[in-house]
């Protein structure tokens, strides 16, 4: 086995060495850095993280369908193709009216499934503010 | 100005004679080249001198190799763009149209170069902007309800008149979902509810289809101009109100929801003041939910013109992701109705 630092390890330190250390003087490509930073962080809580939160993901979509939780563990791709998959058919139910779009119930799930994607892509997102009101 | 910038010496001389056709033959021609963008915008900066002295700088925009959906060509934003400012928005006059400047077949015109600053992090942030900031309620109202007495009755324009606003802005906004490359139920919810709390048809204006923070240039003194009008389109104009409080708009100003620069309450009530239209908070509500769904689902398309090839951006690439939060906005907005509203549905 390869010893350490694992993938997770070397892209967060890439990722902080992008963000805190490199200087860049022309402001556009200083500005790309900040996005490549950021990209990279994004791709490390994934390979942290992101196994954990499909499974939740999954678990979610099945419970608005009214459906089993389904067993894994399942590979990546496996998980990407149920989750779209899942994601497919709860649109579509939403959009034939069969579930209400007023729905405490719906909309409390999805906003638990855009808060395990926000976790990923931005943590720093301000799940409780309230829609720009203090 | 490096290399690969440089414009090839054919078109620096067709620009020189287009300019001379424009503002006389002695015209000399100081400087030109691309004015950021990227591959899907053709910007170029123009400098240009006279032997009086004169020196005027200048922006000619052309038609890109590539539109993005929905956008309008040079052509018919020329002409809506002269539509607003005859109405009295503040934004320079489109001018010189003209065929085949930077590419055969494509459609161009020139503005003046309007001093200011309009990154959205500078606009929402900056010190120097306060004062800037602090009339941003009244000048704001001011410049939409000028773009807003431009009508369908009253100006003819190379756009196409609904007979339902709302319903062909839902149309729009459920296209752009189909085209997504991957499902997004939060968004497909989003949609089924603005379906459901649907308002009245209600008039037509021109919108300018993308007035928000980032599009707005500001010097100390406040708003000096209105760009980027390739989404303008005939539609309700509460959307133009409801777009500009979209979150992302704000630039992590949170607590100021109109584009990072103001409240809503004053906003809403400078516009009324001016326009004579009263805006509900339902109302608001439903245009600020379609606006973050519509971002939400343009962010995903962004990042598909890299995956596509047909884009180098990292910055395009870190856009997709961005759509949760817009979608969360647009999920937190609708259960901050049905709290408010104890008769919604």
């Amino acid at each position: 086995m390869r010893p350490p630092p694992d993938n997770v390890a070397v892209l967060a330190a890439v990722a902080t060495f992008l963000a805190k250390e490199l200087r860049v003087e022309d402001p556009a490509q200083a500005f790309r850095v900040k996005v490549a930073a950021h990209l990279l962080g994004g791709v490390a809580r994934g390979l942290k993280v992101g196994e954990a939160l499909d499974e939740q993901a999954m678990g979610l979509l099945a419970m608005l369908l009214h459906e089993e939780a389904p067993e894994g563990p399942f590979s990546g791709d496996e998980r990407a193709r149920r989750l779209q998959t899942q994601s497919a058919q709860l649109s579509a139910r939403v959009l034939a009216g069969e579930i209400n779009p007023d729905d405490e119930t719906l909309l409390q799930g999805l906003r638990a499934l855009l808060a395990s994607e926000l976790a990923l892509s931005n943590p720093r997102f301000d799940l409780d503010d309230q829609v720009g009101e203090p | 100005m490096i290399a690969a910038n440089a414009p090839d010496p054919s078109l620096r001389a067709r620009a020189l004679a287009y300019l001379q056709g424009a503002l006389g033959p002695d015209t000399q021609l100081t400087r030109l080249e691309p004015l950021g963008g990227g591959a899907c915008q053709e910007i170029w900066r123009v400098g240009v001198s006279r032997p009086d002295g004169v020196e005027g700088a200048f922006v000619i925009r052309g038609d890109p190799a590539v539109a993005l959906p929905g956008s309008l060509g040079r052509r018919e934003e020329h002409a809506v763009i002269n539509a607003a400012v005859a109405a009295g928005a503040p934004t320079p006059a489109a001018r010189w149209l003209t065929e085949g400047l930077l590419r055969p077949g494509a459609w161009a015109y020139t503005m003046e170069l309007l001093p200011g600053v309009a990154l959205g992090a500078k606009v929402t942030r900056d010190p120097a902007l306060a004062a800037a900031r602090e009339k941003a309620p009244s000048q704001l109202a001011e410049a939409l309800t000028a773009i807003h007495t431009v009508t369908p009755e009253r100006v003819t324009l190379p756009l196409p008149v609904p007979n339902d606003p709302v319903a062909a802005s839902l149309d729009a906004l459920r296209e752009t979902m189909e085209r997504l490359p991957c499902a997004r139920p939060a968004q497909a919810a989003g949609l089924a509810w603005l379906m459901k709390n649907r308002p009245p048809p209600g008039e037509i204006t021109l919108v300018h289809g993308d007035f928000r923070t980032g599009n707005l240039l500001f010097e100390p003194e406040g708003l000096t101009g209105v760009l980027d009008w390739e989404f303008a389109h005939w539609g309700s104009p509460l959307e133009d109100l409801g777009w500009l409080c979209v979150r992302d708009w704000r630039f992590g100003a949170l607590d100021r929801a109109v584009g990072g620069l103001c409240r809503r309450a004053p906003f809403v009530a400078a516009y009324t003041q001016r326009s004579g239209r009263a805006v509900s908070a339902k109302e608001l509500t439903f245009w600020e939910v379609y606006g973050n769904l519509r971002w939400a689902a343009g962010a995903i398309l962004q990042g598909q013109r890299v995956l596509s090839g047909a884009e180098r951006d990292l910055e395009l690439l870190a856009i997709p992701w961005r759509a949760a939060e817009m979608e969360y906005e647009a999920l937190r907005l609708i259960a901050h109705h049905a709290q408010t509203s104890p008769s919604a549905p």
